[in-house]
This record gives C-alpha cells, structure tokens and sequence, in this order.
C-alpha cells in the first residue's frame, strides 16, 4: 500500500444524515436505474445480487425495550487512500482525477477481484451473472452507464457522469466548470431520497452546505482508523451508531 | 556430395529469394488487401446532402447544436426535419425521390433514421462536446459539410465500429500534449 | 528450381516478417479484443437527444410529482420533481420503478377471454361486444370496485355502474376509508388533511407516515426539512406502536403499543390533557370527558397497555406545551383500522385546539364533479367492502351478476383472502382492467389491460394524507407498448355501446373538464414559487390564471388550494369511543402486527421488478418470507432464528422463516406484506406468503366498520 492520502482541488464528499433514513431503500431503486444493474431475480441471494448502493441495518444490540434500530446507506466511500486501487494488476481502477472519485474501467478490468477482497466496505461486486433485462426493458436503459458484461467488477461512482454533465452545463452557461454550485452535481441517490437525509459537495469548496456538515461533533466516517480517510461521512446524534462506524475495544 | 553441396547452396539463394517474395507479398496484403477485408463498406440510409441545405443558408448549428444543459445534439430527429420534410413532394428528381423515400420510411412511420455515424464511440465512452468547443469540427470528424453524397462508413467486422472511430490512444495523445488530464473517469463511464 | 523445403520455410519465413510491417497482426489483436468487449447478447444503451417531461406518479400511493427523462422519445429514468408539493425532489422505490414497469412481464398485452382455465386474446371491438351483452343482460345487479383512490376515473366508473343499475361501488379498504367514516361519525365532511410542514410536535398512532400512509414521499420531506443534519430537530416527532417501523425508525420517541390499543393510547393521553385543564366547545365534549375520565385513568392505561402512566403524561405536557402540535392515526399497515382509534385520535387534536389551524388538521373539500351521476369521493369510502363480500359469500347479500374491477387486486389484498376469494366465485361475470395479470385477473372472464399511467391520461386529485387540497396531471408520454387502451376511454365507448349518456366522448375530455372546473374553485392556486404550506402559515396565495392552468399542469405543477370546507363544529362522537375503545386486559394469544413498505409494491403492481434487490436476506431469503419476533416472544413461543413455522389464522396456513428483531413488541409477531402472490411474473410469483390472509374481518362496535387491526395468529 502506498499509504499516501491523495489531495485534490476539489473533494466531492457525501454527508448521510443517519437519523433522518427510514431504511425505505429508495436510494437504491435510484441507483439502480440510473447505473444499469439489471433486475435480479435472485435477488434474496446477497452474496451474488449487485447494489452499487446497500442500505445496511444497525442494531445497538440490547433487547426490547432497549433496543434501537438505524439505517446505514452505503455507497462507495472513495477512499483518499483506497485499498482496492493498489492492489489492481491491470489499473482498472484508479483514483488520479480531480474530484477524488475512484474510477472504474470495466473492459479493462480482468475480474480477478483482488479489489473485491481489498475493500474494508464491501462496496465492490462482482458480475456473476450476464446482466439480462426482461424483453423491451433495455429500451428503458440509461445511456449515461455503460452496461457490464459477466465476469468484471462495478462498484458506486458517485454518478460520475452526472458531474461531466454538470460541467457541461457550467460551459454551455459560461460558468467555471470547475467551481460548480453547491447541488449543481449531486447523485441520483441524493436526489431522490425522500427524507432529504444524503448530502453531496465540494468538502473543500466553503459554499458548499457539506463543508460545514462534516465539521459536525456528530459526523463520523467508516473505519477511520484504517487511515483510508474515506469522502463519506456519516451523521448520527446518537453515540451508540457513531461507536459502530469502527472497531472499538470494550475499554474505549 | 557436391551436387547436394551446390543444390544445398542454390536451396539457400532460393530461400532468401522466397523470403523476399513472401516479406514482399506480405507486405501487400497487409497494407493493400487487409485493411480492404478487415471493414465492409456501408451507405447511409437517406443520401443526405449536406451541400443543399447549407446553400439554403441552414447554419451547421441549426441541427448540430449543444443544448443549454450542455449536451450535444448531435444528429436531429426525424421530427425536426419533418418540420420541412413533412410530406411527400412527388418530384421525380434524384434529390425529390430521396426526400419522398426519407418522409415515407420515417416520417410517416414514426421511426428515428438509423444514421451511420462516422464517429460513435464505445457506450463506455464519454465525450463532451461542450468541453471541445474551442476546436474546429474536422479536427475529429470527417468533413462532410461540402459533400452532396455522404461518404462511405466503413465498418470494421471484428469490432462493429466505424473506422473513423477515434482510438483511445489518439484522445490520450492530444490530451497529454494540451496538458488535459488523462485520468480514466475524464472520458470513461 | 521448384518450391522446396527450404523455399517453402523461406517464404514462411519471409512472409511472417513482411507481416510484422504491416498492421495485420496488430489489428487483429486490438480489434479482436475490442470484439469480446461487446458480445451480442449485453445490451447496447440508447442513443438520442435527451429530455425531461413532467408527469405524475400513479403506480404510488405518495403521489409524488415525476421528471421523466427521455432518449429519443423514450422514457428511461423517472426521477421527483422537484417543484411538485408532493414530491419535492423525492421519490419512492415504487414511483421510481415506474419506467421499468413498462416492460414488466406481468403485463397483460392485449385483451382476453376466459376460455376454461386460461384466456385467449380478443380484440377490443370483441370484448367491448362481449361486456355490453353480459352487462346488459346484469342490469339492476352490477357492482364495481376501484383502488384508485385519487382518480376522477372513479366518476366514470361509479356514474356507469349507476346507470347500469348498482349493486354497490366500492373503494379498497385503506387509510381513506377508515378516516372518512370517522369524519362522518364526528359530524363533519371532507377528508382530513395533515399540515405536518407547519406541526412542530407530530403525535403518530399507529400510523407509518413515513412509509405506507398518504402522501409518504411529502411527509418525509416535510419532517427532515426541519432537522438539519446534526443539529437540534426542530420539531419532534413521537410514535405509538407495535414495532419499530420505518416511521418509527427515525423518530424521537417510539412507545411500544398494540395496534388494537392505538385508541386506548389516545384516550389515556386525553385523560392528561384534560386534567391540565384542556376544554371545547364541541359538541359532545361532557360525554367524552365523562368517557375518557371513566375509564382512561393512567392505571387502567397502564393495565390494558403496559405503558408507565409518566410515558403518556411526559407526551401530553409536550403536546400541550408545542406551538403546533399534530396528532395523526392510521393503521401500522395502512389499513384494517376501525374508526374509533381515528377518532380518539382527532380528539386530541381538538383538544388541542388544532382544527383548521396551520400545522393542524383541516377537512379538505372535495374537488367539484364533472361526471353526471357520478358518486362523490365520500360517497364511495363509505361502502365497506370487505362486508359486502363477506356477506356475498355466506349469502346474506344477493350476489351481484356482474362486477367491475378498476386498478383493484381484491384476491390478495383484501384480509381473509380464502373468503373473499369464495364470495368473488359466486359473481357469475367479472371484468379486470388490470394493467398486469394479478390474483384477481386471474380470476375475470374478461380482462382489459389499462395502459400504464406514463401511457394515459389521468389524474391524482388530494391523495389521503395530504394537508391541502392538491390536483396534478398524469399524461402520456409514451404510445402503449402493448394493445391496451385507457379503461376510461373502454367504459366511456361501452357506455355509447349501450346507448348511456355520461356525457363525455373520450377520458381526455373528462380530465379536460375537470381542469377547467378548478378555475372556478375560490382560493386554488399553482404551487410554483409559494407552496400550499406556505400559504397555510400566512403567506398570501398567489392568484390563479385560468387559461394557462392546463399547461401549468402539463409542466408538472400542481394545482393546490389551502384551507377547509365551511361545515358544522367536529363533534367528539364519544358514544362510538364508548363502546369501541375498551381499556381491557391486554391480549395473551399471539397477536399478528403486519407491516407494509413501497418498495414490495402494492396489491395491484406486484412487487417492482428492480426492488427485489431492496428487500434484504432477513425478510426473504431464497423463496420463504420471515416473521420478526424478539428474544422474549420467541423464548415463550419455543422459536429459535432461522426455524422454519407455519402460521394460521382465519382458516389459512401460511409458511414463514423466524428472525429474531428486538424492536417487535412481545407476544407480536411482524411480518412483511407484499408478498406471496400466486399471479404477475417471476419477480413477485412464489416468492414468500401472504400473511395479510390471516387476518380475520371483524365489525367494530359503534361504527359497525370492517376492521382487521390485530389479528390473532397461531404458530407450529
């Protein structure tokens, strides 16, 4: 690992207000047609079903009446220093644009999946299965994802290509399309979600509402201490949610 | 013992001989028969010409214009020209016929005209047109703005794309040279 | 010197270096490898200009206002809208699935005919001939149910029943039907409209606001507008029920309590209340206290419940100490509720003096009609559906001879499914106009498939739940993709086919006039710049230009008005409390708690193709659902996680998976909704049981209402 965090201009960073999810997972039906995974049949098998983004139960672990309940969207974290770049043979992946947002080229991609194994989030899926749609509804496919075949890993781009897009309205508009307004790019999921509990910016880019969330005595990140100083952070008001987003020794 | 010595001999100038004319003939097939093998030749579904509708004073962009969200239009639908093309003309010239044939294949029916472009990249390719606005057009696409026919589209048969497709390498190397970045997600999606 | 050996590897030889030079070898490797990158059975995505229209979504309940974008004319991606009242920019799994539907394989492709035990496909000129003959021949004995509950299709639907001679129209049972006969019990008209944008202390009883009740996507919005992430909620935000639901989920508070004692809880809580004092004028209001005081004292509370008397006491001072506070009561499975819980519910909030108040209840008028003879909307919540057919099948009501069946799936998601099932066999001729082949489609003679809703004209007119009156447009943004046709334009064109006059040609015309019949509503306006909850808070309504209202709504504005129909004073109704709200003892046989969630779909979608992936591992795994009970519960019953058990309930086994889940209230066994359908297609078909077919019908005392709130369940 090279251990480095790598810094650029612009950190695009989502902020997931944890108190506000209700768990409804239309984060993920957004994301699902927006990036052309397909409609799984077996869906209930989870270790070959594909969810760019997962909305994960937490459990505080005590017993009723005690007991507590949040959800956890998950998308990729883009690390700074992320653990599936180094370990790719072929540089499928990467993470060297402006932005910050981990690529992923899937006709390069070999499907060795030493990424897969490498990721602390489990955000990385594999293609176990050609994507079939039902007849027609490939006509219903979104023309800003490429489809991928079996056999290659896909994972959550932050919508990548909604900010190429934003950019290209910042030109058109004779904006500086490298200093978008805040919520001139955000993610399907973000848009979508009904709660309005998923944030998305600049970090670095003080007009941005998310430059000041992550400040939060609240806001966490998953696994900090992995050093993978991940552009997800997590916001929850209680401790017992933010004691999960790592690994803690009974005495800390 | 000599003759096989002298045959051995003469064998080896005929070897280098037939080198030659197998390094030679390779060389002609490779450059002058293969790359005609390797594309089938298409024509374009409607003879489109780009020359009577540019001496009608049709501006490029009046069809070929970025949106205000920044997309390219690329080519128009069969809508927009059915705005001028709506019915049948019963003109019996070349030009007359085509448009009657364009109106009763798609306008009538409904369909988009299932254009050949030149240039489409792979669908895991992103280009922003918005982004190369400061270019001339024909630095990538062909220059068609002056023909009456359009030019043949060549198809590779192995990987379906056109020939006029740009290769990776050839965005790899402008961008380099204009100091662009060439990190994968600039233009893969 | 002929071609030898040597000569032969020579020219080998030579013609493998000539080769080198040229691009064959090269070519080929990169062309080849550009050749398995594109095999011919992964599809290629679309190409074309793109753009965005508005619509609005049918398919969910929410009503949410969509942004459809387009390739080429096709819809691809429907997304919220974000200058829409009920959306805001959010959208359900279910209204996002919207697009997806279109190819669903469960759709019905053309009309068809019971022919034995399958159908064949009829034109529709046949089939219209077919309905007009056995409808006529039906006459004075025709009966309809619609699920639509938001669409002026149901004047069509009820002004032709009517005509033909009504045997009874009816609405699926929901949230709305429930409200509604609470409303008339308490003396007032119009549908109880919930200001939560403006509410600063929400009370839910029961209801799963953010997920199954009314305007679900709107609601959520409304109540994370006012929590910052990170900071202090401005408002807050207390539920009462079973299980920690996705309502509960995020709220400050949740009090454990069965469904059965939402009514209690209310009533325990107004005891608190009218200690502090609280008064009304209301009519019935000494009744009610005298009611609430008899038999509602924290210990009886207490007793019936299990709930510590500070718990409804901490509630009651935070209530009466809010600046706008709500109290809102729905079923934890969006129905199945009796009246009086609705009703001691609305109690606090006239307690609180929260009648027609912003952030409180108001009773929205009902749109004006353009159908003659058409059943107002509360005309039609009042038929009880479920009673009907639980009389059709032991006999006590005439079975009717024919029977219409708008956007209802009455064979999955009515409860007791076994006996409804049996009362819809005595119908001797049903028609479905289902858009998919459903339970209840399954069971038609005839089966005219409507076009999707991004295929029609249609309308969502103030779904339930909503705190304004609010009407959007659904327009078609696509030809039908299969020989289906609007059921509007179907029951308009068999109604000249039978010479009855509804005035109108084609649903288009209806809608149109609807449209035009909103002008002339005092006080509507287009939510554009100032939304209707802004108005509710104060801020002058922006005027209405007539001419452009059409268009406005085509762009995907809604049109709204705020305020309530001027009526008599809401009465306490405290004789149906008295003797439907019972502080008993609490209930020691398992009691089943259902809960329903948007992303299994409804009883009329199936589950959404793309959603299968949503549901997770712990509530159906392979082919078998999971009932969720916690540790104590599953301790008592002998369960142990993973263990596969059959449950029972009013006559029907069904087979479920244990997960044990903490947040499930003891002696309550949740289970999901949504699934086990015997009909659509492989994504909804086999997969788990149906546990609302466990539920028993019982009539509730006072207001003689269906209700299947708690049903009991056993467990093997």
């Amino acid at each position: 690992m090279s251990g480095q965090k790598k810094e650029f201009p612009i950190t695009w960073g989502m902020v997931i207000d944890i108190d506000k999810c209700t768990g409804c997972g239309a984060c993920m039906a957004s994301c699902q047609t927006e990036n052309n995974v397909e409609p799984q049949r077996e869906a209930s098998n989870k270790l070959r079903a594909t969810s760019w983004m997962l909305v994960y139960e937490l459990t505080n672990d005590k017993a009723f009446p005690n007991h507590d309940i949040a959800y956890l969207p998950r998308p990729c974290q883009q690390c700074g220093n992320p653990p599936c770049v180094s370990v790719c043979p072929v540089i499928a992946t990467d993470k060297n644009e402006n932005g910050g947002i981990v690529s992923q080229v899937y006709p390069r991609c070999i499907g060795c999946r030493y990424c897969v194994a490498a990721c602390p989030y489990h955000v990385r899926y594999f293609g176990w299965y050609d994507p079939i749609w039902p007849e027609g509804m490939d006509k219903t496919l979104s023309p800003m994802t490429s489809v991928r075949p079996r056999g290659v890993v896909e994972k959550c781009t932050f919508c990548h290509h909604r900010w190429t897009q934003a950019k290209d309205a910042a030109r058109v508009a004779g904006k500086d399309p490298e200093n978008l307004d805040d919520g001139a790019y955000v993610t399907s999921c973000v848009q979508n979600c009904p709660s309005g509990a998923l944030a998305f910016g600049d970090i670095k880019n003080p007009k941005h509402k998310v430059h000041e969330l992550v400040k939060s005595p609240y806001a966490f990140r998953l696994l900090e201490r992995l050093g993978t100083e991940t552009q997800v952070y997590y916001i929850s008001r209680r401790e017992w949610v933010r004691k999960l987003g790592d690994n803690y020794l009974k005495s800390e | 013992m000599e003759e096989k010595r002298s045959n051995s001999a003469g064998g080896v100038g005929g070897m280098a001989l037939f080198a030659l004319i197998g390094f030679v003939g390779a060389l002609v097939v490779g450059w002058g028969i293969f790359p005609k093998m390797l594309y089938s030749q298409k024509t374009q579904p409607i003879r489109f010409s780009h020359t009577v509708h540019s001496q009608l004073g049709i501006e490029c962009e009046q069809c070929h214009h970025l949106g205000p969200d920044g997309r390219f239009a690329g080519l128009p639908s069969t809508e927009s020209c059915a705005e001028c093309h709506g019915e049948e003309t019963g003109d019996t010239s070349a030009n007359g016929k085509e448009i009657d044939k364009f109106v009763k294949d798609y306008v009538k029916t409904g369909r988009q005209v299932p254009w050949l472009v030149y240039q489409y990249q792979p669908d895991n390719v992103f280009f922003s047109h918005a982004a190369h606005k400061g270019f001339e057009c024909t630095k990538c696409h062909l220059d068609v703005a002056k023909t009456d026919t359009p030019p043949p589209y060549y198809e590779n048969r192995l990987s379906g794309y056109s020939k006029d497709t740009m290769k990776m390498w050839e965005c790899e190397r402008c961008h380099a040279s204009m100091g662009t970045s060439n990190a994968c997600f600039v233009c893969h999606k | 010197m002929g071609l030898d050996r040597r000569a032969f590897l020579g020219l080998v030889a030579g013609g493998t270096v000539g080769a080198m030079f040229t691009p064959i070898p090269w070519k080929l490797i990169d062309d080849a490898s550009i050749w398995t990158q594109n095999w011919p059975w992964i599809p290629r995505v679309p190409k074309g200009q793109v753009d965005y229209v508005a619509t609005t979504s049918k398919l969910c309940p929410a009503g949410e206002g969509l942004k459809i974008m387009r390739v080429a004319g096709n819809p691809i991606l429907a997304g919220g809208n974000a200058s829409h009242p009920l959306s805001c920019g959010g959208v359900s799994a279910l209204a996002r699935s919207e697009v997806y539907m279109l190819y669903s394989p469960a759709r019905i492709k053309s009309p068809m005919k019971r022919n034995g035990k399958t159908f064949a496909p009829i034109t529709w000129e046949q089939a219209l001939v077919e309905m007009a003959e056995k409808l006529g021949a039906a006459k004075g004995a025709v009966a309809s149910i619609s699920g639509d509950n938001t669409g002026t299709i149901n004047e069509v639907l009820t002004a032709l029943t009517a005509k033909l001679g009504s045997a009874g129209s009816f609405m699926m049972p929901s949230e709305a039907t429930t409200a509604a006969k609470a409303m008339k019990l308490m003396g007032v008209q119009g549908q109880a409209g919930y200001d939560f944008e403006n509410a600063d202390m929400v009370l839910v009883l029961g209801a799963d606001i953010f997920e199954t009740w009314g305007t679900s996507s709107r609601n959520r919005k409304a109540f994370g507008a006012n929590r910052p992430a990170g900071a202090k909620p401005a408002n807050t935000y207390v539920y009462v029920g079973p299980t920690r639901n996705n309502t509960a989920a995020v709220c400050d508070q949740w009090v454990p309590a069965a469904a059965a004692d939402l009514g209690v809880v209310a009533l325990g809580i107004a005891w608190h209340l009218l200690k502090a004092g609280a008064t009304s004028n209301a009519p019935g209001f000494d009744t009610f206290k005298a009611v609430v005081n008899g038999g509602f004292g924290p210990e009886d509370v207490k007793r019936a419940t299990g709930i510590a008397p500070e718990t409804l006491a901490t509630i009651a001072k935070a209530l009466a100490s809010a600046k706008a506070p709500l109290v809102v009561t729905g079923s934890p499975f969006g129905q199945g509720l009796g009246a009086a819980p609705v009703i001691a519910g609305m109690s606090l909030n006239m307690l609180l003096g929260r009648i027609n108040k912003p952030g409180g209840v108001s009773m929205l008028p009902e749109l004006p009609s353009v159908v003659p003879g058409a059943l107002t909307r509360a005309a039609m919540l009042d038929g009880d559906l479920p009673a009907f057919l639980k009389g059709v099948e032991s006999g006590k009501t005439p079975a009717p001879k024919a029977l219409l069946i708008y956007d209802a799936n009455p064979a999955y998601g009515l409860p007791e499914a076994a006996t409804m099932a049996k009362a819809l066999e005595k119908i001797p001729f049903k028609v479905s106009f289902s858009s998919f082949m459903d339970e209840t489609a399954a069971l038609c003679d005839l089966v005219l498939p409507n076009s999707l809703p991004l295929e029609r004209y249609d309308d969502v007119a103030t779904p339930y739940g909503s705190g304004f009156c609010v009407y959007s447009l659904v327009r078609p943004i696509q030809k039908p993709i299969c020989d289906t046709k609007t059921t509007g334009d179907v029951l308009l064109g068999l109604a000249r086919k039978l010479s009855i006059d509804l005035k109108f040609d084609n649903f288009q015309q209806v809608i149109k006039e609807k449209v035009a019949s909103l002008t002339k509503v005092s006080g509507g306006f287009v939510a554009k710049d100032v939304m209707p909850w802004q108005v509710a808070a104060g801020k002058p309504a922006p005027a209405l230009v007539g001419g452009d209202l059409w268009k406005a709504l085509e762009a995907g504005y809604a049109w709204t008005m705020v305020g309530q129909a001027a009526q008599p004073a809401m009465g306490f109704a405290a004789e149906v409390l008295a003797k439907a709200v019972k502080a008993g003892k609490p209930a020691t046989a398992t009691v089943l708690a259902p809960y329903a969630q948007l992303r299994t779909g409804t009883p009329v979608t199936g589950m959404p193709c793309q959603d299968l992936t949503m549901v997770p591992d712990t509530e159906l795994k392979g082919d078998t659902t999971f009932i969720r009970v916690n540790s104590e519960t599953a301790k008592a019953l002998s369960l142990k996680k993973g263990q596969s058990v059959k449950l029972s309930g009013a006559g029907v086994d069904c087979q479920a998976k244990v997960h044990i889940f903490e947040s499930v209230m003891p002696g309550m066994v949740a289970a999901p909704l949504g699934f086990g359908h015997t009909a659509f297609d492989y994504y909804s078909q086999g997969k788990g049981a149906n546990y609302l077919s466990l539920a028993a019908v019982a009539e509730e005392p006072g207001s003689g209402l269906s209700m299947w709130i708690a049903p009991e369940v056993k467990i093997a």
